[in-house]
């Protein structure tokens, strides 16, 4: 009797295990599973349908995360928070203090000085511009983007308005307005990956191909004359520079030499844009 | 829900506003391979509002289509080898 008790119990545990397993794998996480594709389909569906609509009302959400996301690393970035914990911990304390104090004055001082200075700089580009354009802040990361795009804090109530070009300091283009929001906007680089773009340098003319980070490649006949340093101007953006040739690699095998292009600038530090009207 | 995928869904989001694409791709696959993840949708669809240039002429949104490829072909893995199903 006993052994016949102790068997139906076991058995009752392993019924109700296979029941509940049986309801954990199948219905739930799938119906959800489910409802979030469908869903996510639909949303997609219909932003498509509607031309970018959807995207255009929740970006404009999700800018100041980004921003602040940007702000934050930046921030991170700029403390040495990464060096060397030991040199940190034999600091003396009352100075470290002390230091501390000062330096909290000092990045004031710093962050006001290194607006004024990347203003500045953008001045010089509007001087070679004229009066027609307008200086934006990069309102997020550059590298974040699968699509080679960021954002930046200036939409069409300040004028801007898609293909309108974006210039950094020294007068590079850094790409074209793709999408605008009220008071941001979105910029498709030059430099995207695989953005196609007709390009000349001295008398040659070819076409790069945008791999992402500021970087861009293209294959030229190999007796081209192109030097190394030379600047690349695109005559969709009006004969703008967009960067310069940063090496050329060619294989005596072949006829063709691949030439790699890059923005002269490195793009952690562009604070500042300039939008001058585009074409379209 | 466990603690590790909510951190992998919460990384995966912040990863999409503020670092290289590769580790936002690296969180999806981390939850896919895993669990039966919704949230990863969540983050494609995130990253693509996000980035995605202009109208659908300059592309598909490869992010949202990779996690909901990634989620589909990773199911009989996830079945197969390594879930413990109690937990999914």
């Amino acid at each position: 009797m006993r052994i016949g008790k102790r068997s139906s119990k076991l058995m009752m545990n392993l019924y109700q295990r296979n029941k509940f397993k049986i309801r954990a794998t199948t219905s739930n996480p799938r119906q959800g599973l489910l409802v979030a594709t469908f869903l996510i389909l639909v949303v997609i569906g219909a932003d498509v349908f509607m031309d970018g609509a959807i995207r255009s009302r929740i970006r404009p959400m999700l800018v100041p995360v980004a921003s602040f996301g940007r702000s934050a690393v930046a921030a991170v970035a700029g403390q040495d928070f990464w060096s060397s914990r030991q040199a940190l911990l034999n600091e003396n304390e009352s100075l470290r203090e002390r230091i501390e104090k000062m330096e909290a004055q000092n990045a004031g001082f710093e962050a006001l000085r290194d607006d004024y200075e990347a203003l500045q700089k953008m001045m010089a580009v509007t001087d070679e511009e004229g009066e027609k354009g307008l200086i934006a802040p990069i309102a997020s990361s550059f590298r974040a983007s699968p699509y080679g795009t960021f954002i930046i804090g200036a939409g069409f109530t300040k004028g801007v308005r898609e293909g309108d070009i974006v210039l950094s300091e020294g007068g590079f283009v850094l790409g074209a307005v793709s999408e605008v929001n009220a008071k941001s906007s979105l910029v498709r680089m030059v430099f995207a990956p695989g953005q196609k773009t007709e390009v000349v340098s001295g008398s040659t003319g070819f076409t790069i191909s945008g791999r992402g980070g500021g970087n861009a490649s293209a294959e030229v006949p190999r007796e081209a004359a192109l030097a190394e340093g030379a600047p690349v101007r695109a005559s969709i953006y009006e004969g703008r520079p967009i960067g310069i040739i940063g090496n050329i690699e060619s294989a005596s095998s072949s006829a063709y030499a691949e030439i790699h292009v890059v923005f002269p600038i490195n793009l952690n530090t562009v604070r500042y844009v300039y939008i001058v009207p585009g074409n379209e | 829900m466990s603690n590790m995928r909510l951190l992998l869904a919460i990384l995966g989001i912040v990863f999409v506003f503020i670092a290289p694409p590769w580790l936002t791709a690296m969180c999806i696959l981390a939850l896919s391979l895993r669990w039966r993840a919704w949230e990863v949708l969540l983050i494609g669809a995130c990253a693509d509002i996000l980035w995605f240039p202009g109208t659908f002429s300059y592309g598909i949104p490869v992010v949202t289509l990779f996690s909901l490829v990634v989620l589909i072909i990773l199911e009989p893995l996830r079945n197969e080898l390594l879930v413990d199903r109690r937990m999914i």
